[in-house]
């Protein structure tokens, strides 16, 4: 009899689900609220942020690659002028070469740009991953929201770019090395000025002229 | 009181049985109310997986999108001018770079075809993590329901009917409470042996002791009087167990 009368007076037994069911409430919201929390600081990071990310990489890099390309341009029409080849298929062939480089080159910019900007958008998605998967063992929205800013903030700062390898390195060592076969081909093997022109094929295909001045 | 005693014995023991019973039965509901659960969430997880993103078809179609991107990406930088043309001697036509565009624009195309694998692999990579984000969270809710809560509920059904169980045992005792009463109460049945021992004095018949300490009166019925019979006088007669 008295036992029952002692757990009246201690109010009977406590309802430790519903209070633990209450925790668990309140854990959610709290998860929840620091999701959106998250969300919003990662939200700047969209389609066209990317975008402009792999443009800013163009941007960086294209002067760099104009300078590769007035460089080789310039050597080209020399050795070309040089041995009026300016207007003949020899010529041509050779600024052909240069502008398949120059394609080439800027289509690989361009998909560095792109690469770059998806390694970028992974990097963020992961980032935000584990915030979230911190948030969820913490269930602490504040911590979480300062944390995603500062990190958002990390991302959205300018990136150390490296500079620009030689992409135009083809057509320049291909020229180069017909510029030195010519250089130091026999002279005796050299036709006569005014004769027929013969075509001693460089490495890269390039007709010789008749040796002006050698 | 005997009858009260095994009446509440009954009822004590009736609701005590009742409670355990009920409780079991609080503890099977409750057990189906968290896989019921726990069901809302699996049919919550299945509904972040989205089969139209990883079908064949959805492959392509991101593999075509990734392409057009950047197919339109070597056409902008392709536009982008970085230094005069060609040079070439005064008087002749400007040389053609017809074949190197065709070129590039065809290496470019078939460039962008294979970066589109590339690029539906990033995206998917995306999408899965999108995902797991919410596959996380669901899973955390549930896990939390189910390690937390879930126990505590069964706690609560296990003793949910504590009250009526106590109720009971508080019946029980009193029962028994009665029955220990009435057996302590009830008159002798039975009437104990009549042993007249001799003390040794034989001044006073008060020197008789009877059994059990019954103010030394011979038993019932037996037609014996130690006052009358002499023939039980001291050292007349042998006596009984003498």
């Amino acid at each position: 009899m008295g036992f029952t009368l002692y757990d009246i007076v201690k109010g009977g037994t406590p309802d430790y689900a519903g209070m633990s069911q209450a925790q668990e409430q309140q854990r959610q919201q709290a998860i929840t609220q620091g999701t959106q929390k998250i969300n919003q600081a990662f939200s700047g990071f969209t389609p066209s942020f990317y975008q402009q990310r792999a443009q800013a990489y163009q941007d960086f890099a294209l002067p760099q690659l104009s300078q590769q390309y007035q460089t080789n341009r310039n050597q080209i029409g020399f050795g070309l002028a040089n041995r009026g080849l300016l207007s003949s298929s020899a010529g041509t062939k050779q600024w052909n070469d240069l502008g398949k480089a120059m394609g080439q080159a800027k289509q690989t910019i361009a998909d560095t740009g792109i690469a770059q900007s998806q390694a970028l958008q992974q990097q963020v998605q992961n980032q935000e991953s584990t915030l979230l998967n911190q948030l969820y063992q913490s269930a602490d929205p504040a911590g979480a929201g300062q944390q995603a800013t500062q990190t958002a903030a990390n991302y959205a700062a300018p990136s150390v770019y490296q500079p620009l390898g030689n992409l135009l390195g083809s057509v320049a060592n291909q020229y180069y090395l017909s510029q030195l076969i010519n250089t130091y081909r026999p002279t005796g093997s050299s036709p006569q000025v005014g004769g027929p022109p013969s075509y001693y094929s460089g490495m890269g295909g390039l007709p010789n002229q008749p040796a002006y001045g050698y | 009181m005997s009858y009260l005693g095994a009446a509440t014995n009954i009822v004590g023991g009736e609701l005590q049985g009742w409670a355990a019973v009920l409780e079991k039965q609080a503890m099977k509901d409750a057990y189906q109310q968290e896989i019921n659960k726990q069901n809302q969430f699996q049919q919550q997880a299945m509904g972040t997986f989205d089969p139209s993103k990883s079908s064949a078809a959805a492959m392509m179609q991101g593999v075509g999108q990734g392409a057009q991107g950047r197919v339109r990406a070597y056409n902008q930088i392709g536009q982008v001018p970085l230094g005069p043309g060609p040079s070439h001697q005064i008087g002749q036509p400007q040389i053609n770079l017809g074949s190197a565009d065709a070129y590039t624009k065809m290496l470019g195309q078939s460039r962008a075809n294979l970066g589109g694998y590339s690029d539906w692999a990033v995206q998917q990579a995306i999408n899965n993590l999108n995902t797991q984000r919410q596959l996380d969270q669901i899973s955390n809710f549930a896990g939390s329901e189910a390690k937390n809560i879930y126990p505590l509920q069964m706690y609560k059904a296990q003793h949910s009917l504590d009250d009526l169980a106590m109720v009971g045992q508080a019946i029980s005792s009193i029962g028994g409470g009665a029955a220990n009463y009435a057996q302590l109460s009830q008159a002798p049945t039975q009437a104990p042996g009549y042993y007249p021992v001799y003390s040794g004095n034989q001044m006073s018949p008060a020197i008789w002791s009877g059994y059990g300490g019954y103010g030394n009166m011979p038993p019932q019925g037996t037609g014996y009087n130690p006052y009358t019979d002499q023939s039980t006088a001291p050292g007349v007669m042998s006596g009984y167990g003498f």
